[in-house]
């Protein structure tokens, strides 16, 4: 096998973006990575985590991280990801191997790592991820092997209970959502996580901080509430997805700060701008799409071709819908509010009934004619229950197309194929024809 | 006076038998006994067994098809996994009322999510009802002491389905019986093992299939008289391999593999070495013990680090006496794969040959294509000769 080109042929484009938040998100993400690259290189720590580690606890020791998505997701928005992917199969390991969680283990194979995105990821002082899938204790442990850092395995666990709505309690009322025996042990590991980063960092362990920290997540959940809502009740919608992924995602990464705080104000303040203006996003809408499923982050501007061609609008996303649903956590203990926090997501996000009721509740409060659900077959973990998320849309009588793709290897991809199968999903069971 | 052979062994027969039939053993009752399916390698069977019930393993079938599985699993499932399913949904298992599934794998914490929402959103499908035994494998006091919790649960709720709470005695003699299978089994062992095998590693298979379906005092007595002649059976010739990987719940990929000229020595899958190992102390507390015993075991392909899994195998290579390795991996079981590299690199440096066997369905697709692998690799390893 050799390896391709450091940028192979580009399969897939980059999202216009129509509004001034998600410009400034996405130009800050650049300025972060770089004053990050610069505190390390001053001796600073650098974590490598997993998206479902609490990096609270990393904002409030004032830990600089990077997370393993979100670096996966950048790699190949910067179209990178065929020629690291392919450097991880030269060394033994198989093809067809879960890839959204090993881009960022790829990477570091690259003989020449400056030639990665900005420059490419320093080298980290630690290394933390959560075990909820086989792979991620291979995974991660290999990384820390291969940069010779240790490593920290948070626990999963498994819920025993299938609550009713639990979008109505997950902020108040989690600890009977999420069952004290899985709380305790989390908050158990919480503390062996900080023990661990005192230890392996120098770093100290703020309550106060903790507690802003805390205080500027709910802050920025409660804007995102907003926008979610405010996206829900208008027609035509006021953005689509395009416009807000990266523009949610770009701050959830960055939560716990003031400046997550201001942007995800900031969108919302700008949508609220849009649809006091009576500005859609399409002004040609015919119909609103949900988007289930991880981003296509090698051509996030493969929506906008439905929208401008169909009236198609992508007008919901697991993103901006699990911002306003799935992380304001109330309550006296903030250690412990912050493991119900991780105990959810997993739940909240793979396990169906718990998915596919929420996601349907989302379809009818967004006023959704239609869902495509991307499935990444190289991933058990976040496969989800498919079946069962179809099933609901339908029985709800909300048709459903399932389309079958990596959400970052960009080498699997056909753009012929995949456009040609949502066009006559649009045409034949949506009834939509082109503008 | 002529020596036995295995097959004239009227205990193997009847092991063998049972371990043919062993979908069976979940259709009715057994010497009075309520077979309770168990999916995943950490159900602790103690438990099942002292609450009056038959632990029955949960095996794939090759003759039944996947036609319901493939409604509900998507496409990254292990084939084992999706078999298993089959059976449960649509099979063997489908009219227990209980299956206990352990979290051994990412792939079975999905099961159960999925047949506890066939429960919900399809009752007219009937399946068993599924519990989940949520059991960490971090060796960490903090998972022990959650696994002890999550067992005593366990506990309360097979005494919630006899109808009466379970004793310490009740547990002490399980441990007991079921310590008493685990000696014969790696009494077995040592005659795959010793200089001149005297079982095979096809047949190892089936003696460890028939425990876990098998009332164990039953097998007990079965494998004890198997023991006694097995000094007598004829050695086995050919070249000693260790198998690593997927676990194999049914021995025709062994069969195919010894029908070239090699034995298998031992593996460290869930469906081989790794059931029996490791006792349960019988002078502690009953349920520290049990917990200590499967927490603390050998690690599983699945949830252990790759390190762990690297050292793991050159010990058990080298204790096993084997003087090469096939490491068989499934489609889609991405834990042995993630595995493998590191695997190789560290077989190489200690000079032993290996042989992967990768991507492969819950069947033998193409015996023929397998057998030819593995007789050039035996080739390469004798220097020409198998």
């Amino acid at each position: 096998m050799s390896t391709g080109e450091r940028i192979p042929e580009k399969k897939g484009s980059a999202s216009v973006k129509r509004l001034q938040t998600a410009a400034r998100a996405t130009a800050y993400q650049k300025e972060w990575f770089l004053g990050l690259k610069e505190r390390v290189a001053q001796g600073e720590p650098l974590a490598l985590v997993n998206a479902d580690v609490p990096q609270e606890i990393f904002r409030a020791m004032d830990i600089p991280y990077v997370v393993n998505q979100w670096w996966s997701a950048v790699c190949s928005a910067k179209q990178m990801a065929p020629y690291y992917l392919d450097l991880l199969n030269m060394q033994g390991y198989r093809k067809d191997l879960c890839r959204y969680c090993s881009l960022s283990l790829a990477s570091a194979f690259d003989p020449e790592p400056e030639k990665g995105p900005w420059g490419g990821l320093p080298k980290p002082t630690v290394a933390v991820s959560r075990l909820t899938c086989d792979s991620q204790a291979k995974i991660f442990e290999l990384w820390s092997q291969k940069f010779g850092v240790p490593f920290y395995p948070l626990e999963n666990t498994v819920p025993t209970i299938i609550p009713d709505k639990w979008w109505e309690k997950a902020p108040t009322r989690w600890e009977e959502l999420f069952e004290p025996h899985r709380l305790d042990l989390m908050v158990e590991d919480f503390k062996g996580l900080i023990n661990f980063l005192e230890r392996e960092t120098g770093k100290v362990f703020s309550e106060t901080r903790f507690k802003e920290v805390m205080n500027l997540v709910n802050e920025q959940a409660k804007y995102n509430r907003m926008t979610r809502d405010l996206i829900a009740k208008t027609r035509p919608a006021p953005v689509t997805i395009t416009d807000t992924v990266q523009t949610v995602m770009v701050p959830q990464w960055q939560r716990g700060t003031q400046w997550a705080v201001d942007i995800a104000k900031s969108l919302y303040e700008e949508v609220k701008h849009l649809v006091d203006e009576g500005k859609a996003a399409v002004p040609h809408e015919k119909i609103r799409l949900m988007w289930v499923g991880r981003g296509l982050w090698f051509n996030l501007g493969f929506y906008q071709h439905f929208e401008e061609k169909y009236g198609a609008v992508f007008v919901w996303s697991i993103y901006l819908g699990l911002a306003a649903d799935a992380y304001a956590r109330y309550g006296d203990d903030p250690l412990r509010a912050l493991a119900s926090r991780f105990a959810g997501m997993e739940d909240m996000l793979h396990m169906p009934p718990w998915n596919c009721d929420w996601y349907v509740k989302e379809a009818k409060e967004n006023g959704i004619d239609a869902v495509v659900h991307l499935i990444s077959d190289s991933c058990t973990q976040g496969a989800g229950g498919t079946y069962f998320v179809k099933k609901a849309f339908e029985d709800a009588g909300i048709p459903v197309l399932q389309l079958h793709a990596d959400p970052v290897d960009a080498r699997s991809w056909d753009d012929s194929v995949m456009t040609e199968q949502l066009e006559r999903f649009l045409q034949t069971r949506l009834g939509v024809k082109p503008a | 006076m002529s020596r036995p052979l295995l097959y004239a062994s009227q205990a193997f027969e009847e092991i063998r038998h049972a371990y043919q039939n062993r979908h069976s053993a979940a259709k009715s009752l057994v010497n009075g006994k309520k077979p309770i399916g168990c999916l995943g390698s950490d159900v602790p069977e103690e438990l099942v067994m002292a609450a009056g019930f038959l632990p029955v393993r949960v095996f794939g079938s090759i003759a039944g098809g996947t036609a319901m599985a493939d409604r509900y699993l998507e496409k990254g499932f292990d084939p084992l996994i999706r078999a298993q399913f089959e059976q449960i949904v649509n099979g063997a298992y489908r009219d227990l009322d209980h299956v206990i599934i352990s979290n051994s794998s990412d792939a079975l914490i999905r099961v159960f999510y999925y047949l506890r929402a066939m429960r919900i959103k399809e009752p007219e499908l009937r399946v068993p009802e599924p519990y989940f035994f949520d059991f960490l494998h971090s060796r960490r006091r903090m998972c022990g002491l959650y696994n002890r919790e999550r067992a005593k649960a366990l506990l309360s709720k097979l005494g919630e389905w006899r109808g009466k709470a379970v004793t310490e005695a009740e547990l002490r003699e399980a441990i007991a019986v079921l310590n008493e299978t685990r000696r014969l089994l790696g009494r077995m062992a040592e005659h795959r093992t010793r200089p001149e095998p005297r079982i095979s590693g096809a047949h190892a298979l089936q003696i460890i299939g028939a425990a876990m379906v098998m009332p164990k005092t039953e097998f007990n007595a079965l494998l004890g008289r198997l023991l006694e002649d097995a000094d007598d059976f004829p050695p086995i010739k050919g070249t000693k391999l260790y198998v690593t990987g997927s676990p194999m719940d049914e021995p025709a990929f062994y069969e195919v593999v010894e029908s070239c000229g090699a034995v298998i020595v031992g593996e460290d899958h869930e469906t081989g070495d790794r059931y029996y190992e490791g006792l349960v102390s019988e002078t502690a507390d009953p349920m520290d013990a049990i917990i200590d015993r499967y927490h603390y075991r050998r690690p599983s392909s699945s949830q252990a680090t790759v390190s762990v899994r690297v050292q793991d195998l050159l010990d058990n290579v080298r204790k096993s006496g084997a003087q090469g390795v096939i490491v068989y991996i499934r489609q889609s079981d991405d834990a042995p794969s993630w595995d493998y590299p590191e695997q190789r690199k560290a077989l190489e440096a200690a000079g032993i040959p290996l042989l992967l066997i990768d991507r492969q369905s819950y069947s033998i697709s193409d015996p023929v294509a397998l057998k030819n692998k593995v007789e050039a690799f035996l080739q390469s390893m004798n220097g020409g000769s198998a």
